[in-house]
Formats: C-alpha cells, sequence, structure tokens
C-alpha cells in the first residue's frame, strides 16, 4: 500500500523456481542442496572444452504442469536459446535459456488483496539452467566459485506488472509458492534457495497512463525481504521525482541489514545478451498425448481442495482454506480425517494442538514429532471412550516429546484408561453424594452449577480418568434427576 | 549497402567479447572486420521472404534422457586444470557486487 | 623397411601373419616423426611411451589370435580431439597446457577398435584457417613442397599421413577443413553428414557445422576409419541414432547407373587451369566404370561463403566465451580484478585469426544486426540446403572441385583474410547442409596434388566412398606419395 498519494505503483515479479527433479537440466549431476563444493559440478556443468548439454525429460513435465495449473497456453515446440555473457559463476559464457518461444504462454493466478480478488496476469514461464555460486567472503582477495548450482533446473515464471503494492506482490509470490509446491513441481524451500524473485518497480502520478522508469530488483529469497524492498523502493522512485530527481533504469540488489537497494556494481545491468538459437539442443516437440495425460493426472489445487474439504469433512470456510493453503497440512489433515469418525476432531486437533505446537517450537509439519497415524490412533481411543479429552491431550504432549510411540500403549502402561465402567463409579459417586449432603440436595433443587463440584471430585478420586459423562449419567441418575 | 565497423561499433563489440583491441592495430582489425562484411552483405540481396531460419541441418527432434543422477564427484580433478583454487572451489579476484 | 606408405590391408595383412609385430610398425613410424618432424610440425604431442605401451598391449592380442580391421594400426589425431590425461591443445596458448579429464568418443572408439595413437596434430587455432598458418604451435608444412601450406584447418593431420608419419589420421572439418587439406596434400578425407559421428569431446568451433571425419590414403582406408568412428552417442544431442553402415563392405559396389550432377557455373573464373584438367579426366574416367553425368544447377551456391562467415563465427563467439582464465586453460598472470583477468586472458591466449572471429561473430548477433546478418544467413543456408535436395532427385551426388588452386605458399595468403576464406568456395556448401562430401586426390600439377570433391545426400557416406574406391581401383594418384 502507497503512503503517497496522487502516485501509482507497477510492480511486476519475475519468479525463478527450481524444479525439483534428481538431476539437473542439462547434465546427470545431482541436484541434491549440501554438496561440498563442486561435488555435485559435472564437466558439463563445468563448461569444459568439449562437453555438450543432454536434456531431462522431466523438466518438460513439471513446466506443462505448472502452465495448465494457471490456464496457459502450452507451445508445442520448445527451444532453447543461448543468452551470453561474462560471469566467474556462468561457466560457458553463456546460459541456455528460451528466449523466442518459452514453453508456457500467458496464465494468471488469483490473490486476495485488500480491495478484494485480483487478478495477476502471467506473461510466460520459461526453462533455463539455474547459475553457479560466487562466495565473496570465504577467502582473501579471492572470490570462490562453487558450480553446484550450475544448471540445476529453473522455471522462470514473468508477470505482467499488474500489482500495486508490496502487499500485491507478496501475495502473488505466496500464491505461485502454493501452486509450485502442490503441483511437485518445486519444493519451495526458501532457505535453500529453490524460489527467487527479482521485482520490477516503478511509479508514476495517478493519472499518468505510461509506466515509469523501473528499477529491478534482483535475487530476493524470502517474502520478508520481498516486501521491505519494494517499500524501500517505491519510497525512494517516489522521492527522487518529488524532488525534482529523475531515474535511470537500472538492477539493484537489495540490503536486508540495512533494508534499502542499492545499484548493482557490475556493468551487466544493460548488457546486449545476443540471444541466438542453441545449436546443441534440437527443438523439443510436445505431444497431444502428453500434454493430455498431465492434465488428466494434475493434483486437486487449493482452491478445489478447499471446497472438497468443505463438503466433504463439512470445515467451516476457515478451517478448510487454512488447511488447503498448505499441501504438506492438507495432507496431515486428510490422512487423519478419514481415520477417525468425526473429521471435526480432527481439525480441531489439527487447528489448536498440532498448530499451535508446530508454531510454538518453529517446527515444519513435514517434520511434526507426532505423525498422522499417531494422531489418528489418539482420538481413536476418544472415540471409543478408552480415555478422556483431557487425558488425550496428556498423551499428545507425550507424543510430542517422543516419551510415548504409540498412544495405545502408553494408555496401557500408564494405566490412563478412563473409568466408565458404572460398576467402578457408581459406589464412588454415591459415596460423595453422601459425604456432601448440601451440596446433593442443592443440585437436586436445580443449582446445576454443581454438577461440576461433583465432577470435579470424582476427578480427583480417579486422578482424572473417570469418563465425564458417565460420572454426569450416574449423578443424576443417583440424584433422582 | 550494408553495415560497417567504426570506432564506436568496435568498442562495443570488443567489450561484449571481452576483448581488447591495441591502438596499433584498431585500423588492421576495422579493415579486415569490414572485408568480412563486404563478403557478408551479398546475403542482403537474396530474397527469403516465407523462409525459416535454419538453426539446425537436421531436422530430428532433441532425446530426451530420463531424471536420474549419473554423474559422481568431479571435483578432486579440479586440481588438474583450474588456474586458481582452493578447497575444491575455483578462484578468482575478489568480486564486488 | 618402408611400410610407412603402406595401405591399412596391407599391413593388417602383415600384423595379422606376424611379418611385422605393432610394436616395429610403431617404432617405425616414431622413428619418421623423430627425423621428418622438426621440418614439417605436423605434431604438437607425440605420445612415445604411451603409443609404445599400447603397442605391446596390442601384441599380445595378435599373439593370442584377436583380429580386427584396426588392431595394432598407428594413427595421429587432430589436436581437437580431448584425450584423457594428454594435452589437448585446440592449436591456442589458450590451451598450450590443458589436459582434459575425459576422452571424446571419437578417440574413445578409435581406441576400442584397437588403433595405436603416436600422437596429437597440429591445427589452426581452434581449427579456423585454411592452411593451418593460424596455429600457436607454429606452421606445418606441405610435404610435397615445404614452401607451401598443407590446409587446414586439419593441416598436421593431413601433412602426417602425406608425408608417411602416420597410417591415417582424424581431422574436423566446419568449412572444408578436412577435405581442403586432403586435396593439397593427395589424401582421401571425407566429412561425414552432420550427426553421423558424435561431437563429445571435440572442442567446439561452429557446433552447427563441426563434423569429424577420416583422413587417409585412400577410400578403403578412409571407410575403415570412418566405420570405427561412427555411431549413436547420447552425450551428443545433435548425434543420429542411425546404424553404422559397414563401410568396407559397401565401397565395392559398382558405379553403373550412377547419375552425377555437375554445376557448370563452379568451373569457370578463379579455378585453376589443371584443375579444370584434372576434372574432365576424372569426369571420362567415371563415365567409363558407368556414370552418367548431369547438368544441375545449385542457384544459391555463391552465397555460401557469406552464409559462413556469419553463421560460423557467431557461433565462435558464444562456444569460445568459456575460455577466461577461470576454471582452466590460459590465465593471465596476476590478475588485478575481473576485468583484467578476462581482457588479459582472452587477449593473450587467444590468436589474432580467433579473435578476429570473434568480433565478427558478436557483431553479427548484436542488438540491432542480428536478423540482418545471422537470421538472414541462417535463411539463406535453408535455400543452400534446398537446392541441394532438390538436385538430389535427379543426381545421386554432385561431382565439384575441391579447392580453386593447388597448394598455395606459405604467407601467400596470411595478410588478406578474405583471400584465405575463398580458399573454401566448394567446400563450405556442404557444412551448411549437413550432407557428406568426400575429397580424393585426382592429378598433379607441378608436384602438387590436385583434389576433387563429391557431395552426396544425407547419410549416403557408403555411396561417395565406393564411387571413389572404383576410381581408385583405376587411377593411381592415391598411391603417389612425396620423397622423403
Amino acid at each position: 500500500m502507497t503512503n503517497f498519494p496522487g502516485w501509482q505503483v507497477d510492480i511486476g515479479l519475475e519468479i525463478h523456481a527450481q524444479l525439483n527433479t534428481e538431476s539437473k537440466i542439462f547434465s546427470g549431476s545431482a541436484t541434491a542442496f549440501g554438496a561440498t563444493p563442486n561435488q555435485q559440478a559435472s564437466f558439463i556443468d563445468m563448461g569444459l572444452p568439449g562437453v555438450l548439454p543432454v536434456a531431462n525429460g522431466a523438466v518438460f513435465e513439471k513446466a506443462v504442469r505448472f502452465g495448465l495449473g494457471i490456464g496457459a497456453r502450452i507451445n508445442r515446440v520448445s527451444k532453447f536459446d543461448r543468452k551470453n555473457y561474462f560471469y566467474p559463476d556462468l561457466p560457458k559464457g553463456y546460459q541456455i535459456t528460451q528466449m523466442d518461444e518459452p514453453i508456457v504462454l500467458g496464465g494468471q493466478v488469483t490473490i486476495e488483496a485488500d480491495e478484494g480478488r485480483k487478478t495477476i496476469r502471467i506473461t510466460r514461464a520459461h526453462l533455463e539452467e539455474d547459475a553457479g555460486k560466487s562466495v565473496h567472503d570465504a577467502y582473501d582477495d579471492a572470490t570462490a566459485i562453487d558450480l553446484n548450482r550450475a544448471g540445476t533446473p529453473l522455471l522462470e515464471i514473468v508477470s505482467e506488472p499488474d500489482m500495486k503494492s508490496a502487499a500485491d506482490a507478496v501475495a502473488y509470490a505466496r500464491k505461485i509458492h502454493q501452486l509450485v509446491t502442490y503441483l511437485d513441481v518445486c519444493d519451495g524451500n526458501m532457505a535453500e534457495g529453490s524460489l527467487r524473485f527479482d521485482a520490477n518497480i516503478s511509479v508514476r502520478r495517478a493519472n499518468e497512463e505510461t509506466l515509469g522508469v523501473r528499477s529491478e530488483i534482483k535475487n530476493l529469497n524470502s517474502f520478508r525481504f520481498l516486501e521491505q524492498a519494494i517499500h524501500f523502493e517505491i519510497e525512494r522512485q517516489i522521492q527522487t521525482l518529488e524532488s525534482g530527481g529523475s531515474l535511470i533504469q537500472d538492477t539493484r540488489l537489495f540490503d536486508p541489514d540495512r533494508r534499502e537497494t542499492r545499484q548493482m556494481r557490475s556493468k551487466e545491468t544493460s548488457t546486449d545478451y545476443r540471444y541466438f538459437p542453441e545449436p546443441d539442443l534440437l527443438p523439443v516437440e510436445l505431444s497431444d498425448a502428453f500434454i493430455n495425460q498431465i492434465q488428466a493426472d494434475m493434483p486437486e489445487l487449493p482452491d478445489a481442495k478447499s471446497s472438497r474439504f468443505q463438503s466433504e469433512y463439512q470445515l467451516t470456510e476457515a478451517d478448510a482454506r487454512l488447511f488447503a493453503n498448505d499441501l504438506a497440512l492438507a495432507n496431515y489433515f486428510e490422512t487423519v480425517a478419514q481415520g477417525v469418525t468425526e473429521p471435526k476432531t480432527a481439525a480441531n486437533w489439527i487447528k489448536g494442538d498440532l498448530i499451535g505446537k508446530l508454531n510454538e517450537t518453529e517446527t515444519q509439519i513435514s517434520v511434526a514429532p507426532v505423525s498422522p497415524s499417531q494422531l489418528v490412533e489418539l482420538i481413536g481411543l476418544i472415540e471409543q471412550d478408552v480415555i478422556s479429552g483431557k487425558i488425550a491431550k496428556e498423551i499428545f504432549q507425550a507424543l510430542w516429546s517422543k516419551e510415548a510411540d504409540s498412544p495405545r500403549a502408553y494408555v496401557e502402561t500408564k494405566g490412563l484408561k478412563q473409568v466408565s465402567d458404572a460398576d467402578a463409579l457408581e459406589p464412588l459417586i454415591q459415596k460423595l453424594i453422601d459425604e456432601n449432603p448440601k451440596q446433593a440436595n442443592d443440585l437436586r433443587e436445580g443449582k446445576d452449577k454443581l454438577m461440576g463440584f461433583f465432577v470435579g471430585q470424582v476427578m480427583k478420586e480417579t486422578s482424572g480418568q473417570a469418563n465425564p459423562q458417565q460420572v454426569n449419567r450416574i449423578l443424576r441418575h443417583l440424584l433422582g434427576l | 549497402m550494408g553495415h560497417q565497423i567504426d570506432d564506436p561499433t568496435l568498442d562495443r563489440v570488443a567489450q561484449l567479447a571481452q576483448l581488447s583491441v591495441p591502438e596499433q592495430d584498431r585500423e588492421a582489425v576495422k579493415t579486415a572486420l569490414n572485408d568480412v562484411l563486404t563478403l557478408v552483405n551479398g546475403l542482403q540481396s537474396v530474397n527469403t521472404t516465407d523462409v525459416e531460419p535454419m538453426a539446425h541441418p537436421l531436422s530430428i527432434q532433441q532425446p530426451l534422457r530420463s531424471d536420474q543422477v549419473t554423474e559422481s564427484d568431479h571435483s578432486g580433478a579440479i586440481p588438474d586444470f583450474a588456474p586458481s583454487h582452493a578447497d575444491h572451489y575455483f578462484l578468482v579476484p575478489r568480486v564486488i557486487e | 623397411m618402408s611400410v610407412e606408405f603402406d595401405s591399412i590391408q596391407s599391413l593388417r595383412e602383415a600384423l595379422d601373419s606376424k611379418a611385422i609385430s605393432a610394436t616395429e610398425l610403431t617404432k617405425h613410424f616414431l622413428s619418421r616423426i623423430e627425423q621428418l618432424d622438426p621440418s614439417l610440425n605436423s605434431y604438437i604431442t607425440v605420445e612415445h611411451e604411451r603409443a609404445l605401451s599400447t603397442a605391446a598391449m596390442i601384441d599380445k592380442k595378435l599373439q593370442a589370435g584377436e583380429r580386427a580391421p584396426l588392431l595394432g594400426i598407428p594413427i595421429a589425431e587432430k589436436d581437437i580431439f580431448c584425450t584423457e590425461g594428454v594435452r589437448t591443445t585446440a592449436g591456442s596458448k589458450m590451451l598450450a597446457e590443458y589436459r582434459p579429464p575425459f576422452d571424446s568418443t571419437t578417440s574413445a572408439n578409435l581406441a576400442a577398435a584397437g588403433v595405436i595413437r603416436l600422437g596429437k596434430c597440429n591445427l589452426d587455432e581452434f581449427a579456423m584457417g585454411s592452411s593451418n598458418e593460424n596455429s600457436y604451435f607454429g606452421a606445418v608444412k606441405n610435404p610435397w613442397n615445404q614452401q607451401r601450406v598443407p590446409g587446414g584447418s586439419s593441416g598436421g593431420s593431413a601433412a602426417a599421413v602425406a608425408g608417411g608419419l602416420c597410417v591415417a589420421a582424424t581431422g574436423t572439418d566446419t568449412g572444408g577443413s578436412i577435405r581442403q587439406p586432403s586435396a593439397f596434400c593427395g589424401l582421401t578425407g571425407i566429412k561425414p553428414t552432420y550427426g553421423r559421428i558424435s561431437r563429445w569431446g571435440m572442442i567446439a568451433f561452429a557446433s552447427s557445422l563441426d563434423q569429424a571425419g577420416p583422413m587417409a590414403r585412400s577410400a578403403a582406408d578412409a571407410a575403415l576409419l570412418l566405420e570405427a568412428m561412427a555411431g549413436h552417442d547420447e552425450k551428443d544431442s545433435s548425434c543420429l541414432a542411425v546404424p553404422v553402415d559397414p563401410y568396407r563392405t559397401l565401397i565395392r559396389q559398382p558405379l553403373e547407373g550412377v547419375r552425377i550432377g555437375i554445376v557448370t557455373s563452379l568451373l569457370g573464373e578463379g579455378l585453376s587451369a589443371s584443375i579444370v584438367k584434372a576434372f574432365e579426366d576424372c569426369r571420362k574416367a567415371l563415365e567409363t566404370l558407368g556414370a552418367t553425368f548431369v547438368e544441375i544447377e545449385l542457384t544459391h551456391h555463391h552465397h555460401s561463403v557469406g552464409a559462413y562467415y556469419v553463421i560460423a563465427p557467431a557461433e565462435a563467439s558464444a562456444n569460445l566465451a568459456r575460455y577466461d582464465g577461470v576454471r582452466f586453460g590460459y590465465r593471465c598472470e596476476d590478475p588485478t580484478d575481473l576485468q583484467d583477468l578476462y581482457l588479459r586472458s582472452r587477449n593473450e591466449g587467444f590468436g589474432d585469426e580467433v579473435k578476429r572471429r570473434i568480433l565478427v561473430g558478436t557483431f553479427a548477433l548484436s542488438a540491432g544486426y542480428y536478423d540482418a546478418y545471422y537470421k538472414q544467413a541462417q535463411r539463406v543456408r535453408r535455400l543452400i540446403q534446398g537446392d541441394f535436395l532438390d538436385a538430389f532427385n535427379h543426381v545421386d551426388m554432385i561431382l565439384t572441385p575441391t579447392t580453386p588452386t593447388t597448394a598455395f605458399a606459405l604467407g601467400e595468403n596470411t595478410e588478406d583474410p578474405v583471400a584465405m576464406y575463398l580458399q573454401d568456395i566448394y567446400t563450405i556448401s556442404a557444412n551448411l547442409a549437413g550432407l557428406p562430401a568426400i575429397s580424393f586426390p585426382a592429378g598433379m600439377s607441378l608436384g602438387l596434388p590436385i583434389g576433387l570433391q563429391l557431395v552426396g545426400p544425407h547419410l549416403q557416406e557408403a555411396k561417395l566412398l565406393s564411387c571413389v574406391h572404383q576410381f581408385q581401383q583405376m587411377t593411381d594418384w592415391h598411391n603417389q606419395h612425396p620423397r622423403d
């Protein structure tokens, strides 16, 4: 949201999503994160004399799936081009990318903006190879080059400048993040650089038709930095223009410590890339059968999943949306919901206890200490009246801390079974009635609040293991209510 | 009539190619390049309406390989050919972004 | 012992019958190299120890009864094919000390076929040249007349074979670099169909034009090498997945009914009279063998050199961007920063012709010029290929000269790059069209060989080889060789 009346902002994002293939786009090197320097750099990745690229078929499948997911047109003939420039982490002195004929054209996503739903149009998405990494601070007077990342497949997703605020941009970025993880196209791990943003920002007066001079902020790798960088940049541009200055089209980097953008030193900002068709790779023709198969195998997208959760599991819209938003969470919920009698119970446990604990300990759901099957077992014990809800919460903590592995076994070991047996409870309740005649009388006369007193007493006597519903029933029966 | 390489063009092209042309060679290089362009400029007269550019002499499709890891760790070979290296990194003079 | 000009067949018989051992044969060539190469300069690296140990290993195989067409035959490889652990320079200071960590597919295939590699041959730097005067390692001399060039860029390979310093050699051909030196040196050299031989490990000059091929003393010898070199390789996306023809048997096909096209407009101005005469004599000989000649036209042929000198430098400018002093190869001393590293390493590492072509190529691809130059050239390329494909509806192959003259003198064309480029006027079109083309000896003039060329349809190498083989059954040009 701009705090500058009289101005409007135009933002477009270029999102680089690393495709989650096993091997690189043009070589058989592994793509796994965290290898030692150049451990996953083959001779092809190093750009040694005489090497040639060979195309990984899986990248086309993933790109098509993304394209179908945004309702885009799929280019049947896919060809590659060389983008030529010099940089130490670009081993061949050119990047193999798609310039003329990107695999995906058009498409759109909807975001929830302050003003309501908004459509963000996507211009194109194309395949290309990632560059290596430059490490500037490992050695005095030298920059170290690690080519492990060189050749990792990227899908570059380019939007139209339809975003009008940092909030829009973050919403769009989140939406793309959700889509690519949902479609199993990218693992969405921002910390590992799986998704990176370049933001193109320009400003213009409210009544101005043409877009202003834009700056490109490169390599933002978190939603927070994206937001901060855009805020800074909008302010910088407007202040410059308002004070009579002018802007030049440039490329900038965001400094997260200072929260400001500054111009890149390298002269590559306005270089002529001399694109031409990659002669070492032939065109790839995607058949209708290929594309139709991918369409048929499309996973359910978040909006559809949310609707289904509402109808199939009777979730509220809020709960359905919450779960559907994150694929791992949605799968967790659904596994549990299918294993218990009442999906609502599953929803409550996940929404309350599980997510609460995950947030508290900053744990990702994919590595939650309590598995869906454990939760199913736990809820099952409640539904079968074996334990009370209160005891269940204790067991949940024990599962989380790995003190317990199987809820059922834990109940046995610790003797936590709910006491529901009337023969066991009746004498006890009768005893309490006898010992507390005044309260019993008040209760008979209608002071319902005292139910709690007796139930509490019973719980105390049974270390919390009495079945509260049973206690209630027996108490009423013995009191003649 | 075709294009000619003048000094600003030579500088721009040399910069893109990361080559430099020493002062004493400039004229000779420009002449040589312009001679090549004269040779090439005959292409302008060819009628190529509706003719697709041919990037490959073959009309075959790109073979696709399956998504498997087939490469092993080659970082041990780096000392054999790298002009400057340390700890399996390639080293270049410090770059300031 | 005078085996250095023997055919592979003859050497095969000698080796198999134990008249000579692989070790003796290898020693013979190594000693000739030692004696004669200081003046020819055809080798950049001679692999004495390796060759002898390979020979010893092969002698054991021969003794054990193993038999194969190329087993124990000493050959040389153009120093543009990566050979694991063995210096591969591309004729450049940029790679003067570079040892590749892997083998080219061609080298591996030949090793598997049992050849003994004597060494790596000299060439024009990064395969850019037509005289082998552009090598960092010095010019190569033509063994027929050491004041003359052997041709280029595979000049070292040509001189080594012609001079009896190896039995046969590998070359590469982007605009004529196998065929032109073969013509200048009296050899039979074939550039196969684009994609017939894998380019993995073959240091790239112009990716859509480069192709490896054999340079030998006869079509029969070339056929044996081609069979070993060719074949599918999944490491090269442009390599054809088509089975390799058994060239050595197919060369015996008779010429009866073969229709050969000639383009009269190519036989006019600029072509030396002796070559015109050799052309006519060859035509008569082929007619005697049963071929008929048909007049054809190749409308856009005269634009070949223009199109080539846009496309080849453009692709080269990108292929040679990796030579930046960062990961391998030459690095300038004490670079002060990145820009200095790039500029000095590249300026010091590359020779003048290479730099010129990189500049031309960069220009042709640059903003504002791409459409007029690169794209236009690729359109003209399609037209040139189209002309050939039309012609092949009426003829089985086309006979042309290989070169406009016989071997020119050292230094004659070095001041005039364009004059040098026009040497390739007959050979370039086959590269643009991806067609197979062979050069074979067809005459002599003033002690210098004359070569002629046959161009064929895609994957018709066997037809070309058999035509030349039949010609070589009734003529003797290919058997001639220079005196030491």
